[in-house]
């Protein structure tokens, strides 16, 4: 269970709030991808989980750890992949050999098996990659670690188009009911069929904090030459016609989420 | 015990060691040998200055009216003397650098990142630095110092009087004096250790930038006082006697600072955040 209360955050020469007064509960199992405009404060929302930076004002609580105690217990069950990452030049074995004591759930088969989705040999080393080989490796390592929270930054940016679909393979097998992976991004399209939960944030709050399941129960998405008649709530003009959403009627059948309409609608109402 | 735990286990302080030495291998590599290497061409080029100097002395020796051996133990003296002055030199500012270097990695946000999110306690980290900066650093500078006492030795014989050197002038300052210098020196690394967590890069530079300007601006206030309220007159014949009987009294402070370095370094180190403009940039 990850929990914020009234939390605020102020960077350090910044005359307004990154986050201001921002609550939220996230509970295990669940894929949560964090989406926000640019500044909204996802980021930051990742670093006060992880205890990377201390709140100005109100409570954090991840699985009843106080983050910024910074105790062994508690980090040795988070890990955060940073959008830029810092890998030595060692080898893919001596990473491993180094870091993987500190997680007890390490699982050597979860890692051969996530680099073998991204196309890595085990055999490789760290200082001889490219810079998306360098962010599949960690990916691979940090989906082996097993933490019960697991946060990722744009963990796509970088990732070549198999390595995405990859990605999202990787993330499902590793993937449990004890488990909470928040997943921030813009690239909303990377995550599609991944997610099970969505927040959508600025940084006085959340906008939209809902499973794709109610999602998909509530909004109907679509593409159409012309744009219906009845019932659009957003539209944008796409190649050949409209992309679309509407209010659900009973009578309906559900369609996937267009989560870059949902956001666009979500923004665009300031509701 | 379980909370004491949470701060410090022996495992988990092997486990980080391991890590540390794994990732960081070859720049501990690279650091131990370019201290050795600085150690090592300083004796070398004491050496071919010596032998240059002794082979030369047949010529000259007559001239000053001593007999050839007292020449050349003369010789072999100052050129030992020369090693001994300029490893003190050496060994000073490597401690600075070395102590310099305490924090360098968390210089940028990712290295940060990836410091602080290592499942240890802040204290086993930082404890793990003072042991690499410090206590490794003081050992590194002197196995150089040493090599570079062997080298010298092979060369002309002339290492048996480095050590000679160094008890005299243990000898020579007593037991508290030396302490003082020991201690003198391990402030130089505090020092730059306390700077490094203030601002990780280009450490040694800032630091030594504001020590100079504090020491400056200290000796010009000092100065200004004294030249308003002391009369002055010829004094410094009871200088010597004075300073002596204040000498466990500047043991004491130096001891105070080196540890009051330390402990604003953990002070600073356990409360860093990833990002914070003031002072890491």
């Amino acid at each position: 269970m990850i929990s914020l209360k009234n939390v605020s955050y102020r960077y350090v020469g910044s005359k307004s709030d990154s986050i201001a007064d921002f609550s939220m509960e996230l509970s295990s199992g669940k894929i949560v991808g964090l989406l926000g405009a640019n500044g909204a404060g996802k980021s930051t929302l990742l670093y006060l989980i992880s205890g990377l930076l201390k709140a100005k004002s109100g409570d954090v609580d991840v699985n009843g750890y106080n983050p910024w105690d910074r105790s062994p217990e508690f980090l040795s069950q988070i890990f955060l992949v940073p959008e830029e990452i810092d890998l030595p030049a060692i080898s893919l074995d001596a990473y491993v050999k180094a870091y993987s004591p500190f997680y007890p759930n390490f699982s050597e088969e979860s890692l051969k098996e996530a680099l073998f989705h991204f196309n890595l040999s085990s055999e490789i080393h760290l200082g001889a990659l490219s810079m998306g080989q360098r962010k599949k490796a960690f990916l691979a390592f940090a989906l082996a670690c097993h933490t019960p929270v697991l946060l990722m930054d744009e963990p796509t940016n970088g990732l070549d188009i198999p390595g995405k679909s990859e990605f999202r393979k990787a993330v499902v097998k590793t993937m449990n009911d004890e488990r909470t992976i928040i997943i921030s991004t813009h690239q909303v399209r990377d995550l599609d069929q991944l997610l099970d939960h969505v927040t959508i944030m600025d940084n006085k709050g959340i906008k939209l904090d809902d499973s794709i399941a109610n999602l998909q129960e509530k909004f109907v998405f679509g593409l159409a030459p012309v744009l219906p008649e009845n019932g659009v709530i957003w539209s944008e003009p796409v190649m050949g016609g409209y992309a679309f959403m509407k209010m659900r009627t009973p009578d309906q059948p559900e369609t996937e989420v267009n989560l870059e309409a949902l956001f666009n609608y979500i923004y665009s109402n300031k509701q | 015990m379980e909370k004491l735990n949470s701060k410090f286990s022996s495992k988990r302080f092997s486990d980080l060691m391991k890590a540390e030495f794994a990732v960081n291998k070859s720049n501990y590599i690279k650091l131990v040998i370019g201290v050795i290497g600085v150690f090592a061409a300083v004796a070398l080029l004491i050496s071919i200055s010596a032998i240059i100097d002794i082979n030369s002395l047949e010529h000259v020796s007559h001239l000053t009216g001593r007999s050839f051996e007292e020449a050349v133990k003369f010789k072999q003296s100052s050129h030992s003397n020369a090693y001994f002055g300029l490893s003190i030199v050496i060994l000073s500012v490597g401690l600075t650098i070395i102590g310099s270097l305490t924090f360098s990695n968390l210089a940028s946000k990712r290295q940060r990142i990836s410091a602080l999110m290592i499942p240890a306690s802040q204290i086993e980290k930082f404890i793990l630095r003072f042991i690499i900066y410090s206590i490794g650093g003081v050992i590194s500078l002197l196995i150089g110092f040493f090599i570079g006492i062997g080298i010298i030795q092979i060369a002309y014989g002339g290492g048996a009087l480095v050590i000679n050197n160094i008890t005299y002038y243990i000898e020579d300052f007593s037991i508290s004096g030396t302490t003082a210098w020991i201690l003198l020196a391990l402030s130089g690394n505090s020092l730059y250790a306390l700077g490094s967590s203030l601002w990780p890069k280009i450490s040694w530079i800032k630091t030594w930038v504001i020590i100079s300007a504090i020491e400056w601006l200290g000796a010009i206030c000092l100065f200004f006082i004294a030249s308003l309220h002391v009369v002055w007159k010829p004094f410094f014949m009871y200088l010597d006697d004075h300073i002596i009987g204040m000498i466990w009294t500047c043991i004491a402070a130096l001891a105070i600072m080196n540890i009051a370095c330390w402990v604003f370094a953990w002070v600073r180190y356990s409360k860093i955040q990833i990002i914070q403009r003031f002072m890491t940039k």
